[in-house]
């Protein structure tokens, strides 16, 4: 039974490769208009859980239920460069069978897509990502390679998109940036801690902030 | 460096599909190449002889060329020339060998004659072959028609000899035959002579008829004669009778005339007495008569009557006499008569006799004139079978004038050389329009190929596949568009490079809606074969090398380097299916030749296109 309220909503999820085990029983619940950072380290298995909450895999065991569409953002800019803004829009949203938002948070529309700076992609990929009016939209690594002014706009445009009612899931392993996330979980060998706000997690944990609240988990397993 | 070395080396040995290729690219190369190379005999070339189906040069090429390296299709089908050049055009047949009609009749009157051969010198190596042979091969048959020429020569001389010498003797025979008849005619000429037997023997018989009517009528005139002599004697003693009669009765009448007139002379007195008138008579009763007239007047009038008679008597007495005389008279000249009949019956008997004689005479003279005749029908008959003989000889020397003009009116070189071999190049090696084709099955293989890979690389690693893919969208609706759009650039490629190669290389491309078509279809399987690589590739270096790894192998093995004749037989058998070889065929066919591709072509294309469409859109997307 999905959480009253909740846009996704996963729950006992088991997915082994051959012998190896990568998620193991993990639960998660995202509201509307929440942003879920989940951090862990590479090779946690970060990728394999956004594939089974996307539903391009199935999970060996236990449920996801999603309550309208789910965007992805993967961590590459994912858009045709050769396209400009408009266009990348117009053909996701076609693929949808709608017409693009006309807010483009910023981007000039006719700008060819690959020449546009780092954040300005990542703003796009992220817009691209909402082309079929997604309430959910999953992130993967939104911040990585960008500079600090870009990571700011993209910032922004996460709070702007949750004031719009947009929940995001955001993987990442940059942990100074979800301490501004709703909520964050730690991913960690498979295992999934129950998503609490980072500065919940901070005070139960005694530190100062995500990293060392992250570093005394991976110590501790 | 060496960080820089241990990078790339790095690069390829953690990348599974790049070592694969790298090693997998140079040993299936080196396996083809080797199979290829050193397979030195060619094998399965596929050659048409178009031939009646008696033609025994038709035969011939095909028993020696199926002996060779060759699949050799035999056909006396009047369209064989025609389908064989279409065959030849869509690289079905390595060559054409058209047997004329007639030839070995045209040959056999003295004339040379060239089979014609077509083929496709777009393969030298093929071709080659087909041209060693098929010289060799002519020349055999060649040398064959000569050697039964020269022993057909040699045996038709020989029986001209024999048939000479018999003519020889015949006429030898036939000149004593002539010899004989002539004397024989000769003979019956003398024996005929001018005579005309039948109108001499019609005239005696004439004669002989004349004499003998003449003799029966003399004979009957004697007979006449001698009749009425009798008659004229008889009438004569009946006349002597009858005048001794007459004087008998006139002297009888004389006594009875004298008698009477006594009585006359003694009744006298009374007759007036015993007259009725006489009443004195009457007193004494006389008679109750006139004595008179009853009496006397009678007697008297009997007087008379016998004076009268006497008197005729004596004329017929007189006339008796007259005849008696000139009863004389006749019967001497019966009697000359009868002595000119006499002698001319004896002079008759003579002629007859002579008659006889000459009836005789031509008797023989016609018995040697039929002897005469049945030598000169001996001769006739001797002559017709003389001449039967005569007529017998001038066939036979008319065929060995016929034979001898044969033989001597031949042209020295029709005798040595009789079939030759007209070689017609259809393709040539620099044909521009025959490797056309091929041109644009390569490039369309690359290109297209690396395109498609190239782009699903990228959406796999931007993940816009996988984002669009979250729309709900199918794989088929992602990537047909993908389909569409490199079909169309396989598509403006070829146009431009037919273009480019009509206006600088004068390519004519004759069935250019059917070429497009191919080129469109060529375009889409290439393009799911790149979609396929884009799939199974990590990066863009294992792409291209797969890409590479892919084409390398189709161009040695799709007929480009290599003829497909000079492959292994399961090596051909998967050659002659790779992409590469059935578009550039199909392409070809419809370049060149300007028909549409053939069934089996279309199959493999449909085959091609349904393996790839199940193997792309049978499995989920993936990242």
């Amino acid at each position: 039974m999905a959480e009253k309220g909740a846009v996704l909503s996963a729950r006992g999820i088991s997915k082994s490769f051959g012998k190896r085990r990568i998620l193991s029983d993990l639960s998660l619940s995202i509201r509307s208009g929440e942003i879920v950072g989940i951090i862990g380290p590479s090779g946690g298995g970060k990728s394999t859980l956004v594939r089974v909450l996307l539903g391009i895999i199935s999970p060996d065991s236990g449920t996801v239920e999603r309550k309208g569409k789910i965007g992805y953002v993967p961590q590459a800019d994912s858009f045709y460069p050769y396209m400009t803004v408009k266009e990348n829009l117009e053909y996701f949203s076609a693929l949808y069978g709608k017409r693009p938002d006309k807010e483009l948070f910023g981007l000039d529309p006719e700008k060819i897509s690959g020449k546009m700076s780092g954040g300005q992609k990542k703003k796009l990929s992220i817009l691209v990502g909402l082309s079929g009016e997604e309430r959910l939209l999953i992130l993967d690594e939104p911040t990585v390679g960008l500079d600090p002014i870009s990571k700011g706009e993209i910032l922004d445009l996460f709070r702007a998109l949750r004031k719009r009612g947009k929940s995001l899931l955001i993987v990442t392993h940059h942990l100074n940036e979800a301490e501004d996330f709703d909520k964050v979980s730690i991913l960690l060998n498979g295992k999934l801690a129950v998503p609490e706000s980072p500065k919940r997690l901070m005070k139960k944990h005694g530190e100062k902030n995500l990293e060392g609240v992250f570093l005394k988990i991976a110590r501790r397993n | 460096m060496l960080a820089g070395i241990r990078k790339e080396l790095l690069y390829f040995l953690r990348s599974r599909n790049a070592l694969l290729l790298i090693f997998l690219v140079p040993l299936l190369t080196v396996a083809i190449l080797g199979n290829v190379f050193n397979e030195k005999s060619a094998s399965g070339i596929s050659i048409g002889i178009c031939a009646d189906e008696n033609s025994s040069i038709g035969r011939a090429y095909y028993t020696s060329l199926s002996k060779g390296p060759f699949l050799v299709k035999f056909s006396s089908s009047l369209a064989c020339p025609d389908e064989g050049a279409k065959d030849l055009a869509s690289g079905l047949l390595s060559a054409v060998i058209i047997v004329p009609e007639g030839i070995e009749e045209r040959i056999s009157e003295g004339a040379g004659e060239k089979v014609r051969i077509l083929y496709d010198n777009s393969k030298e190596d093929v071709s080659g072959i087909v041209l060693a042979y098929s010289s060799g091969i002519t020349r055999e048959i060649s040398e064959n028609i000569s050697q039964s020429f020269i022993s057909g020569a040699w045996e038709g001389l020989g029986k001209i000899g024999i048939e000479l010498e018999i003519a020889d003797l015949e006429l030898i025979q036939a000149r004593g035959r002539l010899s004989g008849l002539l004397e024989k005619i000769s003979e019956a000429k003398r024996k005929l002579g001018n005579a005309t037997v039948g109108e001499m023997q019609g005239k005696v018989a004439e004669m002989e008829g004349f004499l003998e009517s003449q003799r029966l009528s003399l004979i009957a005139a004697n007979s006449t004669a001698q009749g009425i002599s009798e008659k004229i004697s008889s009438a004569n003693r009946t006349l002597w009778e009858s005048m001794a009669l007459l004087e008998d009765a006139d002297l009888l009448l004389e006594e009875d005339i004298n008698g009477s007139k006594e009585i006359l002379r003694a009744i006298l007195p009374f007759k007036e007495f015993f007259s009725p008138k006489n009443p004195a008579c009457l007193a004494i009763t006389c008679p109750n008569i006139s004595f008179g007239e009853e009496i006397v007047s009678p007697l008297e009038e009997r007087v008379e009557r016998e004076e009268e008679m006497r008197g005729k008597i004596s004329r017929i007495s007189d006339n008796l006499t007259v005849l008696g005389s000139d009863l004389a008279n006749a019967s001497a000249q019966g009697k000359d008569a009868q002595e000119g009949i006499e002698d001319a019956l004896r002079k008759l008997s003579s002629a007859k006799e002579a008659l006889l004689e000459m009836k005789g005479a031509l008797s023989l003279f016609s018995e040697e004139r039929e002897n005469a005749l049945t030598e000169l029908s001996e001769a006739e008959s001797l002559f017709r079978n003389t001449q039967g003989e005569i007529e017998k000889i001038f066939p036979k020397l008319s065929d060995a004038k016929g034979t001898i003009g044969r033989i001597s009116e031949r042209e020295p070189e029709t005798v040595i050389s009789p079939l030759g071999l007209e070689k017609s190049e259809v393709f040539g090696s620099r044909g521009f329009s025959y490797v056309f084709p091929a041109i644009v099955a390569l490039v369309l293989m690359f290109n297209i190929m690396l395109i498609s890979a190239n782009s699903i690389l990228f959406e796999r690693k931007a993940g816009t596949l996988l984002r669009a893919s979250l729309s709900g969208k199918g794989a088929t609706s992602l990537l047909a568009p993908k389909l569409a759009v490199f079909g169309f650039l396989g598509l403006v490629q070829t146009v431009i490079m037919a273009v480019f190669g009509a206006l600088f290389f004068s390519l004519e491309i004759r069935n250019l809606p059917a070429f497009l078509a191919i080129a469109l279809a060529c375009s889409f399987v290439f393009s799911l074969f790149g979609i396929v690589i884009g799939f199974l590739s990590n990066d863009e270096s294992s792409a291209l090398l797969s890409v590479v790894g892919f084409s390398i192998p189709s161009l040695f093995l799709s007929g480009g380097l290599t003829s497909f004749e000079f492959l292994p037989e399961g090596l051909k058998a998967v050659s002659t299916r790779l992409p590469l070889a059935v578009f550039s065929g199909a392409l070809r066919t419809a370049g060149v030749y300007g028909a549409f591709p053939t069934p089996p072509e279309i199959l493999v294309f449909a085959t091609i296109l349904g393996t790839a469409i199940i193997f792309l859109f049978g499995r989920r997307v993936e990242i």
